[in-house]
């Protein structure tokens, strides 16, 4: 298997110039933050956090550490309230299924409530839990940027309604949700409907204070913050009572079993810092770049739609566009070739080639769908990257349509 | 007069086909092509009545009549308004 990867990789070579702008699937890891993690493999904190001894208690050291720079970030008066797993995708099961597995028979009720966009690391977990203890899950629409309508929503839930998730941002195409007003209609519906939302693409761009918004539990992911790879949190209310899915050991965390991984926690606190240093300039500065790109792509390639809202409802770091009459797993290989790394709509799931849920959603046709392209951008992209890629999309599109069958 | 008729009963729940999905991607499409009137059949647990009013409205769309042919299943026929 790895002979063919090889293969294609001598094959494909390395270009010039590249720009990496894959960062919604994983990115590459800043040396800071390498050189934070570093010393937790071999030379301090490498024991087992939760044994009291020097080297476990250097570790706990840093996990606490990790924990009070992440709680003051998100509002948290508590930062015991706050979950260390080894993803975002784990975070959002113990969400989901934590918390219909303890309230599976306590009479509170047996619907969830998710939007019809969430990551399938919501929608998955709920729906597993719906065959296995007879919950059911609901779908809520959105409209053509995205946006729950707080009204409509209004009508799915109610008494029976025991949990309620919607992601804070869109992890396709940015839509930044009206999240205060969605929670003030479900706990204004239903007090007793405990509210999650998945906050992994909001977090370190949009201010965040789950107490004033009033949140019940929040999930925050370390490779989307130029953290590693490996690492998630999940911040749970003091009285939202959870049972963990997975089985085992118990360490410093009462919720999710085995050995937290300190070297990689250590990094992911490293690039909390980093991004929580100069917030408002740097979310500037990236919105600046995403709005060049974006009217750069428009101005220059005809034929193109804007998945997601324009504008400040859009999350600073994404640009999501269709290209008509081209398929978006050929164009991002078009542009590997060129140094310029991205990502493609046709994944429901990346081995089968189903146009991606969220587009459907929006009222993407299947062929818009497929068409897409996903440009994730952060503080590391200079104008000089934004000038490279305006200047290859449209050469790279214009190949692809001419040998296209669409016409 | 224009009719589209929409069945989302049957369809399987898997992460592109929910009914849901199904609907919000469909209905833009039908409010360009100018149907003049949607008949959707669907099932109440899916979408209660009351939100797939409103959503249709976000489309132009205003129901008309509204029948429940069985346990939880409602056939809303709805007509387009400019």
């Amino acid at each position: 298997m790895s002979r063919k990867v090889k293969e294609l990789l001598e094959s494909h070579g390395i270009p010039q110039k590249e720009v990496y702008f894959d960062l919604e699937n994983s990115g590459f890891v800043p040396d800071e933050v390498v050189e934070a993690m570093i010393p937790y493999f071999n030379k301090k904190g490498f024991g087992h956090p939760s044994i009291t001894h020097r080297v476990g208690w250097e570790a706990l050291e840093v996990v606490y550490e990790a924990k009070e720079l992440v709680a003051k970030t998100l509002g948290i008066r508590n930062p015991e309230n706050i979950v260390f797993t080894h993803s975002g995708t784990e975070a959002n099961n113990l969400a989901i299924l934590g918390f219909l597995l303890k309230n599976r028979d306590k009479g509170r009720g047996k619907k969830v409530v998710v939007s019809a966009i969430e990551h399938l690391s919501i929608i998955f977990p709920a729906r597993f839990a719906s065959e296995l203890f007879g919950f059911k899950v609901v779908l809520v629409p959105v409209d053509r940027e995205g946006f729950v309508d707080p009204e409509i929503l209004k009508y799915y839930v109610d008494k029976d309604t025991i949990l309620v998730s919607i992601q804070m941002v869109n992890h396709e195409i940015g839509t930044i949700q009206r999240i205060k007003d969605i929670i003030d209609i479900v706990k204004s519906t239903n007090p007793d409907a405990v509210f999650h939302t998945d906050a992994a693409d909001a977090y370190s761009w949009i201010p965040i204070d789950v107490e004033k918004l009033d949140i019940d539990m929040l999930t925050i992911s370390g490779h989307k913050i130029h953290g590693p790879r490996g690492v998630g949190a999940l911040y749970v209310r003091e009285d939202v009572e959870l049972e963990s899915p997975l089985k085992g050991q118990l360490s410093v965390e009462k919720l999710w079993p085995g050995v937290e991984n300190v070297p990689l926690i250590a990094g992911f606190k490293k690039a909390v810092e980093i991004m929580f240093s100069n917030f408002d300039y740097r979310v500037n500065y990236v919105k600046n770049l995403r709005d060049k790109l974006m009217k750069g792509i428009l101005d220059r390639v005809p034929e193109v739609l804007v998945n997601g809202p324009m504008g400040d409802m859009r999350v600073a770091n994404n640009v999501n566009l269709s290209f008509l009459r081209v398929e978006g797993e050929a164009l991002t290989v078009e542009l590997s070739l060129h140094g310029i790394y991205v990502s493609s709509g046709s994944a429901c799931s990346s081995r089968v080639l189903e146009p991606s849920h969220v587009l459907l959603a929006i009222g993407r046709k299947h062929e818009e769908a497929h068409g897409s392209i996903l440009f994730k951008l952060s503080h590391y992209h200079r104008e000089e990257d934004i000038d490279y890629t305006l200047d290859t999309v449209p050469k790279a599109v214009e190949r692809l349509r001419k040998i296209s069958a669409w016409r | 007069m224009k009719v589209k008729e929409l069945d989302l009963r049957y369809i399987p729940a898997s992460c592109t086909s929910h009914p849901i999905i199904k609907l919000s991607n469909l209905l833009p499409s039908i409010a360009s092509e100018g149907f003049d009137e949607i008949r959707i059949i669907f099932r109440e647990e899916d979408i209660p009545e009351n939100a797939m009013k409103l959503f249709l409205s976000k489309y132009n769309y205003f129901v008309e009549e509204v029948k429940r042919i069985s346990e939880g299943i409602i056939l809303m026929i709805a007509r387009k308004r400019d």
